[in-house]
């Protein structure tokens, strides 16, 4: 079944001029999939026109939305309420669609995300990774249907980045979670999604698919297998052909 | 909050280092007068200074507390409607500019002499930086912040109430700090042309010649102006503690 669909999107702004032209994909649903590519490919515009925060100026989005809710939006910064409490943080999403939310759902997502002995603390006193998580934990309060990521751990310690990375795949295969991550790290794309898709910087169209034949949930061991490596090399090296390019 | 003993440390020194310079008269002393004379008027003279500088606080603050709530108001209604923005903006640009000496003698003349001429003159002084810093802090609201309550369909009065005016805290205090400082001139000025308080006894000892009694009172003055931007800062530390002044 087809979850999100785009149809010859294209986009341009002002400053940098086009960055989509004429991009079409079909996410089947409770796929993860990875956007890679060199910087002014378009993978950020495009994620925003996923989840319906930016409008295309040609082409057409569909996305089988059937509430509010729906769509969760993860921020490459954990884009906190610095005067909120990490649970205060979380029950927001409910708060602003006015249905909030009961202690057992928040019970829940703070348990999913590991969060349990910092519900009371605020942003300020807690590390990258757990902001990170309290974002997370945010953006799945509500169940979406849709979870869009933007380089969500890119300014994280390599050790906290892993660790998330497996909750990440769990708890997306858990949920059902239609996925799509923006990310500029090939072993993270490759590691977490179903379908890597690469855009170039100079069609501005999605360059190459590459899809990885290995069930969801992934292991850690999975960093290790042939596939994993051969995928990663793969991409890598159109990565850098497409850098050339520009 | 930070320790105020270097600060004290060098009013003492500036005073012991005029006390001597005025001592062996290299200044005289009927322009400046030593510290030790000053401290005397303040003794002598106290409960004369203590009444002046009641009637500038009252003024002082309620200025700075009618400008805080106006101040307020103007910028979340500047903020919401942008008719308003080009209606109204111009006036506190307005007020911001003209200097107030030259709007003092107009209000004496709207108001009349005593308090309420006073009390305004502080109010239109401060008014502007409140404007214009809570507009900043509105405006400065985290982009990914305004996605996400876009995300979530909030509503105006959420955006408003729970995202850019709890961002805007530290720009507002920033706004109140100048303006408690500019309280106290404000009812000082107002006080030149409408009598009363720490002004009318600056007004009144100038044309004595007293210049001990003018650093007396300009003292208490200043001395009212820092407890007003003290008390801002203890505002601003309790908010603090909250998470409002962290960099989102």
């Amino acid at each position: 079944m087809i979850a999100i669909q785009l149809e010859n999107i294209g986009k341009a702004f002002p400053k940098t001029g086009t960055v989509l032209n004429a991009v079409s994909l079909k996410v089947e649903k409770g796929a993860f999939w990875s956007l890679l590519g060199p910087s002014g490919s378009g993978k950020t515009t495009l994620l925003r026109i996923l989840s319906g925060l930016e409008e295309s100026d040609s082409g057409t989005r569909q996305l089988n939305e059937s509430g509010e809710g729906d769509v969760a939006f993860v921020f490459q910064e954990p884009a906190l309420l610095p005067w909120l409490t990490v649970e205060e943080n979380i029950r927001l999403p409910g708060e602003l669609l006015r249905k909030p939310f009961t202690s057992s759902d928040v019970d829940r997502v703070i348990a999913l995300v590991g969060l349990g002995a910092a519900r009371g603390h605020l942003p300020s006193e807690l590390s990258g990774g757990m902001k990170m998580r309290v974002s997370l934990a945010r953006a799945l309060a509500t169940l979406p249907q849709y979870l869009f990521l933007d380089e969500p751990f890119a300014a994280l310690d390599e050790v906290t980045r892993l660790e998330l990375e497996e909750e990440l795949s769990v708890i997306t295969k858990t949920l059902g979670t239609t996925t799509v991550l923006v990310t500029h790290s090939i072993t993270e794309a490759v590691f977490l999604a179903d379908r890597v898709l690469l855009l170039s910087a100079h069609t501005h169209q999605i360059d190459r698919e590459f899809a990885i034949d290995e069930p969801r949930p992934r292991k850690r061991t999975f960093r290790a297998a042939e596939t994993y490596t051969m995928v990663v090399h793969e991409i890598r090296e159109r990565f850098v052909t497409l850098g050339s390019t520009r | 909050m930070r320790s105020s003993w270097p600060a004290l440390a060098v009013f003492v020194l500036v005073s012991c280092l005029a006390e001597l310079i005025l001592a062996f008269g290299w200044i005289p002393a009927y322009l400046v007068p030593r510290p030790s004379v000053v401290l005397t008027v303040l003794v002598q003279d106290f409960s004369e200074l203590w009444g002046a500088f009641r009637d500038t606080t009252v003024a002082a603050v309620g200025g700075f507390v009618i400008s805080g709530c106006v101040g307020l108001v103007s910028a979340l209604l500047i903020q919401r409607f942008p008719l308003v923005d080009r209606a109204l903006y111009p006036y506190a640009v307005f007020f911001q500019t003209v200097p107030i000496i030259a709007i003092a003698p107009l209000l004496v003349i709207w108001i009349g002499f005593g308090l309420s001429t006073v009390i305004a003159a502080s109010a239109i002084v401060c008014i502007f930086p409140i404007i214009s810093n809570t507009l900043d802090g509105f405006r400065s609201a985290n982009a990914s912040l305004l996605d996400l309550f876009r995300l979530y369909r909030a509503s105006e009065r959420d955006v408003l109430l729970r995202l850019r005016l709890p961002s805007a805290v530290p720009a507002i205090f920033s706004g109140l700090r100048v303006s408690a400082g500019l309280a106290v001139i404000g009812a000082i000025v107002g006080e030149f042309v409408a009598g009363g308080g720490i002004g009318g006894l600056v007004d009144i000892a100038r044309t004595q010649q007293r210049v001990d009694k003018v650093f007396a009172a300009i003292l208490m003055g200043a001395g009212l102006g820092l407890a007003l931007v003290k008390a801002v800062d203890f505002g601003r530390y309790i908010f603090t503690r909250r998470g409002y002044n962290v960099a989102q």
